[in-house]
């Protein structure tokens, strides 16, 4: 578990290498396997950050990683994004997904598309999507299903609504359940939200005077407590 | 055999699969030369007494911040029953992740198999000594001990005539 709050610069060296059991050495012959999150890099025998942030640590697994704040997106397996479709090809959906390259996005990657049934997205429409493929030099490939399940589950077409752009940190604090913006503000009016980890967020409500209020609230909350964050929601629902 | 059917006639020589074959021949012997070159030309540096060294560390990269927090992937949400479909969808998810969240960290808490028998093989070489005495003292007592539990169970497997 994280223990103390400790924040390290581009170039600190981390001591996840010195703190490996000595015991484990003697039993395995082998060094135990460090886990590195993003921002840690390895440099021949010690462990380097690459990012300005905090340093983390979980115990199981060997953990390490930064928690760091960006907002250019880098994409990484198993991560939901919000894309925007920029071009339909041949066999897939060029989809623009906030970082370096675009994306890919397979036009059979729906749920219970076939060849003869598939869905046409014209160039402009905001998907719902998990990264099941991402590498420093290729495009990622986008799926719009639950591969386990085969189900939407979620994933597919975003209609209506509108898109925010934020930190990737703020949209990962989103993801939690903890964090108490959106709940906050769901107790006062229905909405629906879909929060990519490409710093993209898309709301939508009953009108734009809702929207309007959740694109502020979200935006807002970045840098407030959770008492704070009441406060705020409370003042801007007074003035609806 | 005269001398002459040794040597086979120039036409015979010019058929087609006669030049076929001394072309095979021919290649054949290249290679054998080539081959030589090459094993003669190759070499390799020899270290005295150097081993490897095994690494430090071992390092897995996560570039995901999925696999840190936890955070549930499913980014959508609904709030007073604005998509009814997504709400139930949502609340099984959660359920789902957080179970798999769960078997993880426990399998991360197991000892594999592999560790355990090498834990054991350790700890056996250490006890070993204690160990074989002990199996001594065993073995005197299992003497003693194994003709009276036969007998017992003579005694109880006895067929019983009825009365």
């Amino acid at each position: 578990m994280p223990s103390e709050l400790k924040v390290v610069l581009p170039g600190d060296l981390i001591p996840a290498a010195d703190e490996n059991d000595k015991s484990q050495m003697e039993v395995d012959d082998e060094a135990p396997v460090v886990r590195l999150g993003p921002g840690l890099t390895q440099v021949q025998e010690d462990i380097v950050s690459m990012k300005a942030g905090v340093l983390k640590h979980q115990d199981t697994g060997n953990k390490w990683w930064l928690e760091s704040n960006q907002r250019r997106y880098v994409a990484a397996t198993g991560e939901s994004i919000i894309g925007i479709v920029v071009a339909r090809l041949a066999e897939y959906y060029r989809v623009d997904i906030g970082a370096a390259q675009s994306a890919i996005l397979p036009i059979l990657a729906f749920e219970g598309a076939t060849k003869k049934n598939k869905p046409n997205l014209i160039p402009g429409t905001l998907v719902y999507a998990r990264v099941i493929l991402a590498n420093k030099d290729m495009e990622a490939e986008l799926q719009c299903f639950n591969p386990s399940t085969g189900k939407a589950d979620g994933y597919g077409e975003l209609k209506g609504g509108f898109v925010i752009k934020c930190s990737l940190g703020l949209c990962r604090r989103l993801l939690n359940p903890e964090t108490p913006i959106l709940s906050f503000l769901g107790e006062h009016f229905p909405f629906e939200t879909a929060v990519g980890m490409n710093g993209r967020i898309w709301v939508n409500s009953e009108g734009p005077k809702y929207t309007i209020l959740l694109a502020n609230a979200i935006k807002n909350s970045e840098y407030l407590s959770e008492a704070q964050c009441k406060a705020m929601v409370d003042s801007l629902v007074d003035k609806l | 055999m005269p001398e002459s059917t040794k040597k086979p006639s120039s036409k015979l020589l010019a058929m087609k699969f006669m030049q076929r074959s001394a072309e095979s021949e021919r290649r054949e012997e290249l290679e054998q030369v080539q081959k030589k070159e090459l094993s003669t030309s190759e070499w390799r540096l020899e270290y005295k007494g150097e081993k490897l060294q095994k690494p430090k560390i071992r390092v897995q990269y996560e570039p995901s911040f999925l696999g840190f927090t936890d955070t549930t992937t499913l980014g959508r949400k609904s709030y007073k029953k604005f998509n009814t479909d997504l709400e139930t969808t949502e609340e099984d998810q959660v359920s789902e992740q957080r179970l798999a969240r769960e078997t993880a960290e426990e399998k991360a808490n197991e000892i594999s198999d592999k560790d355990m028998g090498k834990r054991y093989s350790k700890g056996i070489s250490r006890v070993a000594h204690s160990v074989s005495k002990d199996n001594k003292r065993k073995q005197t007592d299992g003497a003693s001990n194994a003709p009276k539990r036969g007998k017992s169970n003579e005694n109880g497997n006895k067929f019983m005539k009825p009365k």
